[in-house]
């Protein structure tokens, strides 16, 4: 009866709401349609946005908190053996690293000196930043995270994206306390990179695929690569200073008559599920037409003074 | 409806858009239903005198901040899914289970579809494995609240 009743009712809500709902519903629709061309077109609208992103902040804070409180009754169940296991493997790497610290310094200083020699590289600046990724943008396809540091803190568009295993990707978008990154392997990723080895160039592309694997198309047939070689960054971008990690060669293909190879990248920065990364502060570089003349001045002058 | 049901009903979108941004392991993220859609079908099913069409837009604007998409995309396809759903209210009420279930499907795969597309336009691109997986999840999820679910 009582059902009977909410029905008719529900539908005398619609019969006197019929035409203006579809109206409404028109209304609606051309409205967010609009704001998305907008949004895509004009800039001062993405800026709004940067602020309109703040309503992000308390519910990621909550989803961090739970799944955070998650991880720690995780942990907790851990038994003990594990955790010893655990700490003797760590004390192991933590000596192994101390050691490679050590050499480190006197790599570093030989490294300034080599590089103040290529005055092209850009230098890994020290100011640089760390970051957290923070929980958004679920769907795997997508390779972006998003980073709890925004232009406030000094993060900009264009900004590398580094972790201890190597690059992760570049900031992409700028909000006021957040950003958005995305990871070399999206689909809309590209970078150019270098074999260690043998210095030879490529550009390492996105696959957007689960395992984050890179693409280097149009390595010539003929090119020194194997499996296992290292990949760095070529530092010819202009974005990325040279010489950071990319990643490891796993597979390298060779069909008959093709001119060209492709060689299959893992990268060696967790990609998965990055969590403490670093925004390096490379200077960026000034357009090409730019750089020579502004070179040759003070040497030019240097050269008169002598 | 009284007050209370109606905090009750709107906390339940919140707590859809909530889940939206938990992170889950890889293989889970893929099959991780489209929530909003779901509990705004819910919402139709259980309380259409709530389900108004510029909750459904706040609410997708909220999302659409939320997983960083263009702003308006989830906003225009849950005023949508949300017309749709009211539209057809009356026959989804009074047809059988496995009809039911077919057709809040097909009300997810426009939603889906809609994010899938014009999100395609806008430099937004998802995968359609992604989406087909998210689409069956989200109907099984639909199955499930449709035990529950008296109407």
């Amino acid at each position: 009866m009582t059902r009977a009743t909410a029905t008719i009712r529900s539908d005398r809500f619609r019969r006197r709401k019929g035409p203006s709902r579809a109206g409404e519903c028109l209304l609606i629709c051309l409205l967010s349609f609009s704001l998305l061309v907008v949004e895509a077109n004009v800039p001062a609208v993405q800026r709004m946005r940067g602020i309109g992103e703040l309503v992000n902040v308390p519910v990621q804070a909550t989803v961090r908190f739970f799944s955070d409180s998650f991880r720690g009754v995780q942990g907790y169940f851990h038994d003990q053996s594990s955790l010893m296991r655990e700490n003797r493997e760590l004390r192991a790497r933590l000596l192994r690293q101390e050691v490679n610290l050590q050499q480190m310094t006197s790599l570093e200083a030989e490294n300034k000196a080599l590089r103040s020699l290529h005055t092209l590289n850009a230098q890994l600046g020290s100011d640089n930043l760390t970051a957290e990724t923070l929980p958004g943008t679920p769907d795997p396809s997508r390779h972006r995270v998003t980073l709890n540091r925004g232009s406030r803190q000094g993060a900009y568009i264009g900004q590398p994206v580094v972790d201890a295993g190597g690059v992760v990707g570049q900031v992409t978008r700028d909000y006021l306390v957040t950003s958005e990154a995305l990871l070399i392997s999206d689909a809309n990723h590209a970078l150019p990179v270098m074999f260690e080895r043998t210095g030879l160039q490529a550009i390492a592309l996105g696959t957007g695929r689960r395992d984050h694997r890179l693409l280097l198309p149009f390595v010539p047939a003929h090119a020194d690569v194997v499996r296992g070689d290292t990949v760095v960054s070529a530092g010819t971008g202009g974005l990325f200073p040279a010489g950071l990690r990319v990643g490891v060669v796993e597979d390298v293909r060779n069909s008959s008559g093709q001119a060209f190879l492709e060689a299959f990248v893992s990268p060696s920065a967790n990609l998965e599920s990055p969590r403490q990364v670093l925004l390096l502060r490379s200077e960026p570089l000034p357009p090409v037409g730019d750089l020579t003349p502004a070179d040759e001045e003070p040497t030019a002058a240097a050269a008169a003074g002598s | 409806m009284t007050e209370g049901a109606v905090a009750r009903n709107y906390s339940l979108l919140g707590a859809a858009l909530l889940l939206s941004v938990v992170p889950l392991p890889q293989l889970l993220g893929l099959w991780q239903p489209p929530w909003l859609a779901v509990a705004l079908i819910w919402l139709v099913l259980a309380a259409p005198e709530d389900a108004r069409l510029a909750v459904a837009a706040a609410a997708g604007l909220l999302q659409d901040l939320l997983v960083g998409s263009p702003l308006g995309l989830h906003a225009l396809a849950a005023t949508l899914l949300v017309f749709l759903a009211s539209n057809t209210r009356r026959w989804i009420v009074s047809s059988p289970p496995w009809l039911r279930f077919l057709l809040a499907v097909l009300m997810m795969t426009v939603y889906l579809g809609v994010v899938a597309l014009i999100g395609g336009w806008f430099d937004y691109a998802g995968s359609w494995a992604a989406t087909v997986s998210s689409l069956m999840s989200g109907g099984v999820l639909i199955l499930i609240a449709f035990l529950f679910l008296k109407v």
